[in-house]
């Protein structure tokens, strides 16, 4: 068994013996008629602002507080953790009044984004690794500009020689609208590689009409799709990685707040203040 | 092309080492030992003897206590006195005599105080004040208060015709001790290692004192530091070491063509270009020790070779071979594997007989072991780092991948596992919030099969940058590190050029508002010159000053390198590319 998987078995058994420990104390209160919801509130505050110091960790890089690696692999497995302490601390129903509801609804929010963040971090690095040139996502917007002028001077070239606008023709009405597009997240949503393969189709197809020296032309163009392809998936790939944060994290800071009023309200309303 | 439709290409003498040493002088330092004993014509027409002395040597006239190697630094030159006393510190200087960096690690106050006090500008220093360049370098090879600092320390004065510094300037290692000027006027000659390397290669008598001298001082140790040899009485340690040879292969500058090399051949064309130490099928004359540089280790496969392996400092090879041929001598076994010089190697060779009656007879049961003909390569003398077999658990292509780019010289390689990394950049601002603001490492790099080698600086085993650095302001820690201090940095750029890796940057340092600082002008007094405004009178047409910047392995941090630590992925690790096992491990992760 290799590093990670037994880190993942090791982690594994100790979030599933959290949840044992966490549903026998929830069971013994209940029997005991103690205010179980109090406890697991409570418990779910501590284990949401735990979780929330890995965002704070990340800001002390020169603090000797152990590894970014060691705290999300506690953020993780806290993370499951409290989605069932959540449960528990809900009484396995759904919420009731308009506070609650809220807050039920960031908890889900935060716990959805972070299921989704942490499939998007496993996933997407070897998709964009294999998937062609390394591209340093703040140049994509530079890398498409330079590709589109290359597109252009190939096709402009073209035409020069051949005196034919057969070349101008097909930029116009394929070609253009798919290098001056900037990839979107959506992408990801099928196959990555549909707009790109259409095209390529498409060129196929409009070599047919072509002489020999506007097919070496279209060959030129083809390996411009393909960077294209790479650019399009490597921008939609890295910006998902960075856009789930924008989720996960702001709405963290919501749930906290809410959470302190929720506190705050049960304590006082339930007479412990 | 010239006239006669020649190319003219530079050459090695296009430019003299020191214009100073005019044909006069270099008559007068003819007559002076060791170069009045050498025999002019024995030196081949394109390298005479007046033509090394005139082009590869550099004249020095050092004020009383001027600092002429420092302990600890790598310098590509000896030392030859020609007038006055050389003072050879015998023990260890303190580091800020030196000129060294602080060293100590920063608690977690100063870490908290420092990331608060981050400066918002990029590369902000406090003003550079207050010297030009030339009064800087004079000053930081100053050593102040000699009384006081050599005080109780045992020093050894070197009076005209004694040479030092060869053994270092040969062996690219650090100089063991600091030498001073004892005395104002102080007279030497500054041989570059090209023209030591020449001089030792036609003068024999120059030979024989260079290797008589690293025999007497720094053989043994060497010789010691080997599990195999360790065990070993005083009398055999001395016979081994009267017998070893010496080797050279491949050429020291190997750096300056090695960019050109990538670009324009292909793996297997420069793997042929590398100089042969011992071709596969040869019969091994004695125990192959590297005592410098990388030797790949590799056999043929099909119709090309393949990398196996590589060995570093302190590794060895043949011991297998010879053991075997010693326990049947009716069957000659002759090298499994071709070795070749990556770049530039200096290699020891004990005499087979030596081994055979020496060492193999003091040999352990688990040494005997791993020598039998079902055992593997490269049997290491000390603790064994080389991975038994380096390509089984690494796979196939890496190896060749690190060889190629010359990764192997790294001692703290910067790798990224791509197929982990999310490309958030945290590793980036950890670095830059534990350097004010200023990350030292681009995550960028050649990679191969996920993984990337990330320009960062490599802590190299062999680390060429030092060796052109006037002021030692790069140095090695002794952790280990390669570290630049920026106090006595002059920003002349050597280093920076000299790294075939490309990974020190220079950067132009700027004030407090963040207005780059220009060098300033100072008065015959040494004092600075204000303008009628009040100003600093500054030479801004000489360009900005400039300070060489890289990654420094966070090594004044207690928790180690902020790039470690901030990767939340497990993607980016620092390792010492001579420990196959641990990079075969992390790869099979
Ligand atoms: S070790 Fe420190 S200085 Fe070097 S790259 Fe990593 S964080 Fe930057
Ligand atoms: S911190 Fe780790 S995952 Fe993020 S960019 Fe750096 S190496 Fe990649």
């Amino acid at each position: 068994m290799n590093f990670f998987a037994r880190r993942r078995l090791r982690n594994t058994l100790l979030c599933l013996v959290g949840m044992v420990l966490a549903y026998g104390l929830w069971r013994m209160l209940k029997i005991a008629l103690r205010p179980a919801a109090i406890y697991t509130g409570f418990a779910l505050l501590a284990l949401v602002l735990a979780l929330a110091l890995f965002n704070g960790r990340k800001k002390l890089p020169f603090l000797p507080l152990m590894k970014a690696s060691s705290w999300l692999q506690f953020h993780i497995y806290a993370g499951w953790l409290s989605v069932f302490v959540f449960l528990l601390h809900s009484g396995f129903r759904l919420p009731t009044g308009m506070l609650e509801t809220i807050l039920s609804v960031l908890f889900v929010i935060v716990a959805l984004s972070g299921v989704a963040g942490l499939f998007i971090t496993r996933l997407l690095p070897p998709a964009i690794t294999r998937s062609g040139e390394p591209l340093v996502y703040e140049r994509i917007p530079r890398y498409q500009h330079a590709l589109r002028t290359e597109v252009e001077g190939i096709v402009e070239d073209a035409e020069r020689q051949s005196g034919s606008t057969a070349m101008g023709n097909f930029y116009m009405s394929t070609l253009a609208p798919y290098f001056q597009r900037r990839s979107s997240v959506l992408l990801l949503a099928g196959n990555p590689s549909r707009h790109s393969q259409r095209i390529l189709g498409q060129m196929d197809e409009y070599c047919r009409y072509l002489d020999e020296e506007l097919v070496g032309s279209m060959g030129r163009l083809r390996e411009c799709v393909e960077r294209k392809r790479n650019l399009d998936f490597q921008n939609a790939a890295q910006r998902l990685l960075k856009l789930w944060l924008f989720v996960h994290i702001p709405f963290t800071y919501s749930l906290i707040i809410v959470a302190l009023v929720h506190a705050w309200v049960a304590l006082v309303y339930g007479g412990r203040l | 092309m010239d006239a006669s439709g020649q190319t003219i290409r530079p050459a090695r003498w296009d430019e003299p080492f020191d214009a100073d040493v005019t044909p006069e002088r270099v008559e007068r330092i003819l007559t002076l030992p060791p170069f009045d004993r050498m025999d002019p014509q024995r030196f081949p027409r394109h390298l005479p003897l007046a033509g090394i002395l005139r082009n590869d040597t550099r004249l020095l006239t050092l004020k009383q206590d001027q600092i002429i190697v420092r302990e600890g630094d790598y310098g590509n030159s000896a030392f030859l006195v020609l007038e006055g006393t050389a003072r050879v510190v015998l023990e260890s200087l303190p580091r800020e005599v030196l000129g060294r960096s602080e060293g100590a690690k920063k608690g977690w106050f100063q870490s908290i105080a420092r990331a608060l006090g981050t400066r918002r500008l990029r590369e902000q220093r406090p003003h550079h004040t207050i010297r030009q360049r030339e009064a800087d370098e004079d000053e930081l090879t100053l050593l102040h208060d000699v009384p006081r600092v050599l005080e109780g320390k045992r020093t050894n004065d070197l009076q005209p015709g004694e040479l030092f510094g060869e053994i270092a300037a040969l062996g690219r290692s650090p100089r063991t001790a600091t030498v001073i000027a004892a005395q104002n006027g102080t007279q030497m000659l500054e041989i570059r290692w090209q023209g030591l390397r020449d001089l030792m290669s036609y003068a024999p008598e120059m030979k024989a004192h260079i290797e008589q001298r690293f025999r007497e001082h720094g053989l043994r140790s060497l010789l010691r530091a080997l599990d195999i040899i360790r065990r070993l009485p005083q009398e055999a340690v001395d016979e081994i070491a009267a017998a070893t040879e010496f080797e050279r292969h491949g050429r020291m500058d190997w750096y300056g063509s090695y960019q050109q090399l990538l670009d324009k051949t292909t793996p297997s064309e420069r793997l042929r270009t590398e100089p042969m130490i011992l071709q596969q099928g040869d019969y091994l004359n004695g125990l192959i020790i590297v005592r410098g540089g990388f030797v790949r280790v590799s056999r043929k496969y099909h119709l090309g070779e393949q990398t196996t392996a590589y060995l570093g400092k302190g590794q060895c090879y043949g011991l297998k071979e010879i053991y075997q041929n010693a326990q049947k001598p009716g069957e000659l076994v002759t090298s499994e594997h071709s070795l070749r010089a990556v770049g530039y190697v200096d290699v020891l060779v004990i005499p087979t007989v030596l081994v055979e009656r020496l060492i193999l007879p003091r040999l352990t049961a688990a040494e005997i072991r791993k020598l039998e003909p079902q055992g593997s390569i490269s049997k290491t003398a000390r603790p064994v780092k080389l991975s038994e077999d380096a390509r089984e658990k690494l796979g196939p292509g890496i190896v060749e991948f690190f060889m190629d780019k010359r990764t192997i010289n790294g001692g703290a390689t910067m790798l990224i596992d791509l197929d982990r990394c999310t490309r958030c950049d945290d590793c980036v601002r950890g670095c830059a919030s534990a350097h004010d603001g200023n990350p030292r490492f681009i995550r960028q790099g050649d990679q191969l099969e996920g993984i990337q080698i990330t320009q960062a600086c490599m802590h190299c085993h062999d680390p060429i940058c030092m060796i052109p650095c006037p002021t030692g302001a790069i140095h090695r820690e002794e952790s280990g590190e390669v570290v630049i201090n920026d106090r006595t940095c002059i920003g002349c750029s050597s280093c920076a050029n000299n790294c075939p890796y490309n990974n020190i940057q220079m950067v132009e340092i700027r004030d407090e508002r963040g207005m780059p600082q220009f060098p300033v002008k100072l008065d015959a007094k040494q004092r600075i010159v204000f303008d009628s405004q009040g100003s600093m009178t500054s030479l801004s047409a000489d360009g900005a000053v400039q300070r060489a910047t890289k990654c420094d392995l966070c090594h004044d941090l207690l928790g180690g390198p902020a790039c470690v630590r901030a990767c939340p992925h497990d993607a980016l690790i620092r390792l010492d590319m001579q420990e196959t096992d641990k990079l075969a491990a992390w790869l099979n992760r």
